[in-house]
């Protein structure tokens, strides 16, 4: 998979980014390389490293203040590491306007609430052809216009769409608009952060669709984050499980989805509702666990302990041992090709 | 919901079955201005028994679901008669309804920021429900506030009762919203996507406290959802909605095993296919969207647009709910069977005809 550079670009910035081509070959489209991000004192990212080959999908998943989303806005320049390096084809990010503004021309985003990430009072031709305004692509205006329909077309809304107003649609039908706004400017990276969570389940299926056939016939790389462990071990490639701002677990998507290592991934993977009632399994675990002791307390938000010399998990985890009290675990590479970290993994059999 | 509970699925707890079912609708229809959100339902859930309303956004279950705690806008117009614990909703006036409501039921909505109110700590929004109905001091409507936050398993309640919702994370406020809902042990629970905005873990831990809870109390439990997963873990029956009726229902074990209707069963596949379908192969899904509400009641089945059995019946005349097995009602001309043939028609027994 050669770097597709677009052939016909308008406005290239050949100063900002020296190594592209030489480097587009070979390296991850996007890495993180140690990435720490900390809030006043709340650490978010603690780090974090990881690689997204170019033509896979990488699958970020985690629950709520995991990390997932300031990788995500990490990723799309919005925010600058605090410490560690990211790179895009194998380049620092730039920190100069400019030089950002000509990665994020090659990334595409799409974000998790609809209703919030399109202008409602702009029609969509206008918010489909924003981004090519904005990155100073924009052709003639009959170019631009045709572009637009056959983008809309693509995802499978009609051409009577182009003037209407967001309100119209419903979450999926916003969902196809920001796809297609991902798209206008070829990217080489779609970055999807929940693009599903707020959908109902049929729309959930073809919006995923939509976004994989985008990235098979595009060939694109794919960024998804997701909380939904069989969602996303079902489209994703490799897998990175955060827990509290750490990668506890990496690797494989079929392999971590099929047999986790670390027990929070587990943890993860039993709180999925079962598929028929005959499986059921929260209820018999869970109602035990519930009577006796209580899941929640008033202890101070996880963020806040600190757990440098620990692992994150410990306070949570059912295998935990002394050991995991005083040392942080580092992460380990299996013959496989997974890494996790934990000082007493699950075996094989689980 | 139709058969008596004694014929439901071996997984349902043996609870009070003597006094009928907790919530009987017949034939409720609600309107927003001339659009018909639900369009002629009728359920019922048993007494300890947790009954799922399934379907997506714009179906009518939360339309319905508001119906029946009467807690939809002044505008809507709401017909069709609701009994709660035998009392007939219906009959009783807004205000007789509203001295009485958290004793009928509770409500858990999804978003417990916006139910709860954020200027006041959220044992004292507990304590106003035993000051209001139970006449208790502030003293004791505190401290029995702090019992019912025990009561769902919250750790240290003394303290978290002194808290705002917003210093409590989105599973202590579901807690807390399930707090309320269940303090005056009404006979029925009203759960609207109470778990949806959660995580998974989070939303295992608070559907296996609703499971004990419903041990405890016996109270019946309606859960509008969308996800099939909880469906699967929580139910007893199942109701699927699909453009303000009822397509569907039945025992939880037998819409599973064998959907009728091709919406549910389509429901079912996709749900399916995330776990065992080829990694980074197109999922299955459901094609099309639901249709847009209108104002009279449709001619043809609703679904027919989206349907890979439909046939030129489907478009002229609407399906009635029919009895297809023992306890299950599928409104289809085309159901999914074993062999794929159409239902054999109403039968006799215990069913109610509803149409």
């Amino acid at each position: 998979m050669i770097g597709q550079q677009p052939a016909a670009e308008p406005v290239a910035p050949p100063a900002t980014r020296p190594a592209a081509n030489a480097a587009a070959g070979t390296a991850p489209v996007l890495a993180f390389e140690s990435v720490s991000r900390h809030y006043r004192g709340l650490t978010a990212l603690d780090s974090v490293s990881l690689s997204l080959a170019r033509g896979s999908t990488l699958g970020l998943v985690g629950e709520s203040g995991s990390g997932k989303t300031t990788c995500v806005r990490l990723a799309l320049g919005l925010e600058r590491p605090s410490s560690g390096r990211l790179t895009f084809d194998g380049v620092s990010y730039p920190r100069g306007r400019r030089g950002l503004r000509a990665v994020r021309r090659k990334l595409g985003f799409v974000l998790q609430d609809p209703y919030d990430s399109l202008d409602p009072r702009m029609r969509l031709r206008e918010i489909v052809a924003e981004p090519l305004r904005i990155h100073r692509l924009a052709g003639a205006g009959r170019d631009t216009g045709r572009r637009v329909s056959e983008l809309l077309t693509a995802v499978g809304l009609p051409d009577a769409a182009l003037d209407s107003y967001p309100s119209r649609y419903s979450g999926g039908g916003r969902q196809r608009i920001a796809i297609a706004r991902a798209l206008i400017c070829d990217p080489e990276l779609l970055i999807c952060d929940e693009p599903t969570s707020s959908l109902d389940v049929s729309m959930q299926a073809q919006i995923v669709n939509l976004l994989l056939e985008a990235k098979r016939s595009r060939n694109l790389s794919m960024l998804f984050v997701s909380h939904d462990l069989d969602l996303i071990g079902r489209i994703a490639d490799t897998l990175v499980v955060l827990y509290r701002g750490r990668v506890v677990e990496t690797g494989p998507a079929a392999l971590i989805r099929e047999n986790p290592r670390h027990p929070y991934t587990k943890s993860l993977h039993d709180a999925i509702p079962a598929d028929h009632p005959a499986r059921r399994r929260l209820l018999a675990a869970g109602a035990a666990a519930a009577s006796t002791a209580p899941a929640e307390s008033a202890a101070p938000a996880p963020e806040a302990v600190a757990t440098a010399n620990s692992c994150v998990f410990a306070d949570r985890c059912p295998r935990v041992q002394d050991r995991c009290r005083t040392e942080r675990p580092p992460l380990v590479t299996e013959p496989d090709g997974r890494s996790h970290a934990c000082f007493f993994p699950l075996t094989k059999t689980g | 919901m139709t058969a008596s509970p004694n014929a439901s699925s071996s997984s349902a707890p043996q609870v009070a079955v003597a006094e009928g079912p907790v919530l009987e609708v017949d034939d409720l229809r609600v309107r927003y201005g001339g659009l018909l959100a639900v369009d002629g339902a009728s359920l019922q859930v048993p007494r300890g028994q947790a009954v799922a309303l399934i379907g997506e956004t714009s179906s009518g279950k939360s339309s319905l679901a508001l119906g029946v705690a009467r807690l939809l806008t002044p505008s809507a117009s709401v017909t069709g008669r609701v009994s709660i614990d035998g009392c007939d909703a219906t009959a009783l006036t807004g205000r007789e309804f509203r001295t009485r409501r958290a004793g009928l039921l509770g409500y858990i909505a999804q978003d417990a920021m916006a139910a709860l109110n954020p200027v006041q700590p959220v044992g004292r929004q507990i304590g106003e429900l035993f000051r209001v109905h139970r006449g208790m001091s502030r003293r004791q409507a505190s401290e029995q506030a702090v019992r019912e936050l025990a009561r769902v398993r919250i750790d240290h309640p003394e303290i978290v009762a002194r808290r705002y919702p917003h210093q409590l994370s989105g599973g202590m406020r579901q807690r807390v919203m399930i707090a309320m809902a269940v303090a005056l042990s009404p006979p029925l629970l009203i759960a609207d996507e109470s778990t949806t905005a959660l995580d998974v873990s989070t939303q295992a831990d608070i559907l296996a406290l609703l499971g004990v809870l419903k041990a405890e109390t016996g109270a019946g439990i309606l859960w509008i959802t969308h996800d099939m997963g909880v469906v699967a873990e929580f139910a007893d029956w199942v109701a699927v909605m699909y453009a303000g009726r009822i397509v569907e229902q039945g025992p939880v074990r037998a819409i599973f095993d064998q959907p009728g209707h091709p919406y549910t069963d389509g429901l079912l596949r996709t749900r399916r296919d995330l776990r065992t379908g080829q990694p980074g192969a197109p999922l299955f899904q459901v094609a099309g969207a639901p249709p847009a509400l209108t104002s009279a009641p449709r001619t043809g089945c609703a679904f027919a647009p989206r349907c890979p059995r439909a046939s030129a019946r489907c478009t002229e005349q609407a399906p009635p709910l029919a009895v297809t097995a023992p306890g299950c009602l599928v409104a289809c001309h085309h159901p999914v069977g074993p062999a794929g043939q159409p239902a054999a028609g109403l039968a006799g027994g215990d069913e109610e005809e509803r149409s």
